[in-house]
């Protein structure tokens, strides 16, 4: 098999610091007093409350395992919920959602059972551990019902993206590249569980009928435990469930955002995915290394998406590591069991997600949901672009670095001054939101903030057009509807009177021939 | 001296001809206009401009019959739009018809309706539920939020709930350095 790598447009290498939250094994965190599952399953879809009570399969005040069916029934754009531990379910409560600063979430409220034991990152498999026989219908639906969702922080529902992708796709691509400097879960987790990750990504190649499994890790991810790919390497042999399926292990180099889905896919097949298109367009289908693993937990052990690994790292962190936490975790706990802050909080800046593309975190009191990757403390010195910024200059360098070919700067001044529309022409729709034109902007402009703010508007903008043309249609329809009725009544009024005046004239042509008789008799007589 | 005079005169007369043969032909009618105007209607359909519906204001602007800033639900910025599209000079969004309110839908209270169908009657877009004696319930997707329907209510169960908007990521706070001379 030839391991031949390409490039992708613009990016720029990163200082790595994944050592740091690496340094530490990984931990899992005591059973939080309560959990706070995020009621969110697509972030520009909100659910209003009706939609939620009608899907809830739990009621207030029950007694809850682990493990056991919150939500169903929402359809694939909301996956299912579990309860992650055992405890009592207390309601709909608002939290501060993590991403959408000032924002509330709907979230189940869990108050839980602190006398259990926390639940540890499971074992790896072996390699030749034997896989169920299962139908491509029966993972989906399975995958839907264990809440299975993208790991890699869209949480797209795994079940939907094969169901959109089947027929059709030869090659599976794992994503094992964590671009981001600081994030290191996916590293963890690729180091405990390389033989999860791989049987995950069979069950998904077999399902998909794809005759290529990749997997992709950054290459200089090494260490003094050695490099993951000896963890993999030992697992990419033939196995009875698919002999044909050629498994490849592919080092990429680390380039930022080396990890986005369609900047990998360039990297590894030479092959670009159309800007309107999805990956499944050229038979490719790229999917979390994590999301693989749970894959796998869900098929071989039935087990639902409670838990996740998060890095709890960064500068202003006492202890960094990679916390195996329940879904619903408060911010605060995780940091709490990472040793807390090392700096008083006033200097701390705290993101969830990476240093170049993650969002701030404006309340810690937001539950970690299930693309929750990292929780980042950077102190203030870290992070340059909080402190003020300059006029464009139109420097370029902007242009030079964006993955997605756009043109930033104008998109900035457009942003900035409103022009959403203008803007959209230009492609702001097809920005990836890697963060980088801020990055290596000199004036340190928050270009990222700007766009993510006129993509919202965009989304809105619509939505609103699509509600109009909808109101448009029932006005006109209606209006259709009422003119015909009306039609109708004057038709059966138009015809009823001249029933009417038909009947009148022979009335009076009777009446008239009367009157000749009665003339004649007179005159006879 | 005199032929050039006399084809460039030919030439002008023969294009001017041909651009107004064309602008009849091809250019805006009425019916593009009454179009346009409506595109950037709110579609709300609540008649507080005056006319029953969308249409019949963006019908009466066309023909001069109605001014534009007559439109509450489409608000200050609805006003400059059709300003802009009608080559006018912008005006505020006039009072008398209503003020500009973030958007809301119809929620029946359905324990109090008594199933009378005047609602149903009122609603321009359809978006009611319901039949004789029978609860009540609005499709929230197709609300537009006109309140037509809270009037007729002989019962009054029928509130306005703020729609359901998708979020916006705050546009950044940045803070200009320039440079002290
Ligand atoms: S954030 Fe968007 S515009 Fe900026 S470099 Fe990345 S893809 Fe390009
Ligand atoms: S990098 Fe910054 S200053 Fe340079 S062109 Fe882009 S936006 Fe302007
Ligand atoms: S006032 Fe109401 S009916 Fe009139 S144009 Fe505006 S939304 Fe349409």
């Amino acid at each position: 098999m030839s391991v031949s790598v390409h490039g992708f447009f613009g990016g720029m290498p990163l200082a790595d610091h994944k050592a740091m939250a690496m340094q530490r094994p990984t931990q899992s965190i005591p059973v939080p007093e309560a959990l706070y599952l995020p009621l969110k399953g697509h972030r520009h879809q909100p659910l209003d409350l009706h939609q939620i009570t009608d899907h809830l399969a739990v009621s207030v005040g029950q007694q809850l395992a682990a493990g056991q069916t919150l939500t169903r029934g929402m359809g694939d754009a909301h996956p299912r919920l579990h309860a992650p531990v055992a405890g009592t379910f207390l309601g709909i409560v608002s939290r501060p959602a993590l991403k959408d600063m000032g924002h509330d979430v709907p979230c189940l409220h869990i108050q839980t059972d602190r006398t259990q034991a926390p639940k540890k990152l499971p074992d790896d498999y072996p390699p030749n551990t034997p896989l169920p026989e299962i139908t491509p219908d029966e993972l989906m639906d399975h995958l839907q019902r264990m809440g299975i969702v993208g790991l890699g922080g869209a949480q797209f529902p795994t079940s939907e993206k094969m169901r959109q992708a089947s027929g059709g796709i030869d090659t599976v691509i794992l994503n094992g590249v964590e671009c981001e400097p600081y994030i290191a879960c996916d590293e963890a987790l690729m180091r405990h569980r390389p033989g999860t990750i791989v049987l995950g990504g069979r069950l998904l190649a077999k399902a998909l009928g794809a005759k290529r499994l990749i997997v992709a890790v950054e290459d200089p991810l090494k260490d003094s435990h050695g490099s993951v790919s000896d963890g993999f390497l030992a697992c990419i042999q033939p196995h009875p469930l698919d002999p044909a399926l050629d498994i490849e292990f592919i080092e990429v180099p680390s380039i930022y955002p080396q990890g986005a889905e369609r900047q990998l896919i360039k990297t590894l097949t030479n092959q670009e995915v159309p800007f309107d298109g999805l990956p499944k367009d050229i038979g490719v289908i790229c999917l979390n290394v994590a999301t693989a693993a749970s894959v796998a937990d869900a098929v071989i052990e039935n087990t639902p998406l409670t838990h996740r690994l998060v890095s709890i790292t960064g500068p202003g962190i006492q202890n960094p590591c990679n916390v195996y936490a329940p879904i619903g975790t408060p911010v605060t706990d995780l940091i709490h069991q990472a040793g807390g802050f090392n700096c008083p909080e006033s200097e701390i800046d705290l993101i969830i997600g990476g240093p170049v593309s993650g969002h701030t975190v404006s309340d810690q009191r937001s539950p970690i949901d299930k693309g929750s990757l990292c929780i980042l403390a950077l102190t203030r010195a870290d992070r340059p672009n909080s402190v003020g910024s300059m006029p464009c200059i139109n420097c370029g360098f902007c242009v030079s670095v964006c993955p997605a070919q756009l043109l930033p700067q104008t998109l900035f001044k457009l942003a900035s001054q409103g022009a959403h529309e203008k803007a959209h022409q230009m492609g702001m729709m097809d920005c990836i939101e890697c963060g980088l034109c801020a990055e290596v902007c000199p004036s340190h402009l928050p270009l990222l903030d700007w766009y993510r703010h006129s993509k919202d508007q965009l989304r809105a903008l619509d939505m609103d057009q699509r509600r109009q043309a909808l109101a448009k249609e029932r006005f006109e329809a209606r209006n259709r509807r009422l003119e015909q009725r009306q039609a109708e009544r004057e038709a059966r009024r138009q015809a009823r009177r001249a029933r009417l005046e038909a009947n009148s004239s022979a009335q009076s042509e009777i009446e008239a021939a009367i009157a000749r008789a009665r003339q004649k008799k007179e005159g006879e007589s | 001296m005199i032929p050039s005079v006399l084809i460039l005169t030919l030439l002008t007369v023969s294009v001017v001809a041909l651009i107004l043969w064309v602008s009849r032909r091809w250019g805006a009618n009425d019916d593009s206009v009454v179009e346009q105007i409506d595109a950037l209607l709110p579609q709300t359909q609540c008649a507080q401009c005056g006319y029953p519906g969308c249409r019949p204001y963006a019908e009466a602007i066309a023909s001069g019959e109605a001014d534009i800033n007559q439109c509450p639900p489409g608000g200050q910025a609805g006003v400059d739009a059709l300003a802009d599209l009608l080559g006018k000079e912008s005006k505020p969004l006039n009072e008398e018809h209503g003020s500009h309110k973030p958007p809301v839908v119809a929620l029946i209270d359905e324990d109090r309706c008594i199933g009378c169908t005047l609602c149903i009657q009122a609603c321009p877009v359809d978006a009611i539920l319901g039949a004789q004696k029978m609860m009540h319930t609005v499709l929230a997707s197709e609300c537009t939020g006109c309140e037509l329907c809270i009037a007729p209510c002989p019962v009054d169960c029928i509130d306005l709930v703020p729609a359901q908007r998708p979020m916006i990521h705050p546009k950044p706070m940045s803070i200009d350095i320039r440079v002290q001379a």
